[in-house]
């Protein structure tokens, strides 16, 4: 009678352990694609910024920053920018950005009408940059370590309640560190 | 008639796959091939149910142009894969690799059918060890009676 109630109870099992799979699968955001790139070197870049300057990956080591990937044409990061002011201001950690497929005069223009929360902007017209880092939709925002390291990649608009209970505790983790 | 659709519409087909190659030209063979090759295995991330092949998102041209460029430049099939699962990860690969993250993806439904059939056969032998049940004359009187006043 034992052994019939376990033969029964195998496949309910199995069953209902499906059930919890794929009920977790239905609140997955499946645009949501976590970068292959953390724990990871950021890979090896030579750029140029809205300003004309040289700058490349070795340039950005020895302290922990975020690199926001952005563009003028891009109606989320509008939205998220004041909130990358608000980040700047606090001078916790210094904010690259990257220009994703933009033109510089908008570019300038749209730093120069809402502010500009950037240390420096890198400047990629042709978003071969943005393959280079794995970038496939605006805005995202990479949190690089001391050693340029990749430790997080943050996709779609950073809130404020994004920046006070994940981003911030992260950066101050990894400033804490050698 | 008939004959002159299909004609066309294998013009058309024809004229398709030529726009593609006009786009991106090769001058050897052994790189177009790799390039016609490489494309249909790679998962735009945009509209992710589509290839780099056919999807026309900004991102999957230029990461069609990226492709091109290296097979160009004569890199192998196995580095710009490389290249790009680094980058964007397994899930540009619409075959996912084998590997022990996806064992269970790979294997797991030929464990449950093994299951499931050794299951069935389990049920299919006890149910042959079920002696068939032997009526005595009385019994066997009841029960035609009682079929008989049912009908």
């Amino acid at each position: 009678m034992k052994k019939r109630l376990a033969v029964t109870l195998v496949p309910l099992l199995i069953f209902l352990v499906l059930i919890g799979l794929f009920f977790r699968g239905l609140h997955l955001n499946p645009h949501k694609i976590p970068s292959a790139l953390i724990g990871k070197q950021v890979p090896e870049f030579t750029a140029e910024t809205l300003s004309e300057k040289r700058i490349t990956n070795r340039d950005l080591l020895g302290h922990v920053y975020l690199l926001n990937v952005w563009a003028s044409w891009c109606l989320t990061c509008r939205a998220e920018h004041p909130e990358l002011m608000a980040i700047a201001k606090t001078h916790v950690v210094p904010i690259y950005g990257l220009d994703y497929k933009d033109k510089r005069d908008t570019a300038k223009d749209w730093l120069q009408t809402f502010g500009n929360p950037y240390k420096a902007v890198l400047f990629d017209p042709k978003g071969q940059l943005g393959i280079n880092l794995g970038v496939y939709g605006v805005p995202e925002t990479f949190v690089i370590d001391k050693k340029g390291v990749v430790r997080d990649k943050f996709i779609g608009e950073i809130q404020a309640d994004d920046w006070h209970e994940h981003l911030e505790p992260l950066v101050k983790k990894l400033q804490a560190k050698k | 008639m008939r004959l002159l659709l299909i004609a066309l519409l294998l013009l058309t087909n024809v004229c398709f796959a030529q726009s593609q190659h006009d786009l991106y030209p090769f001058n050897d063979a052994k790189q177009q091939a790799l390039f016609d090759k490489i494309l249909p295995n790679l998962r735009c991330l945009v509209c992710q149910n589509e290839s780099l092949m056919e999807s026309n998102a900004p991102l999957a041209q230029d990461l069609r142009g990226d492709v091109y460029r290296q097979v160009k430049s004569g890199k192998s099939e196995h580095d710009i894969m490389q290249y790009l699962t680094t980058r964007y990860g397994d899930f540009i690969l619409f075959k996912p690799r084998v590997d022990s993250k996806t064992y269970i993806l790979w294997f797991g439904p030929f464990v449950l059918l093994g299951f499931g059939l050794v299951l069935v056969i389990f049920i299919a032998l006890r149910r042959k060890s079920i002696k068939p049940i032997v009526l005595s004359k009385e019994q066997q009187q009841r029960a035609e009676k009682l079929l008989r006043e049912a009908s």
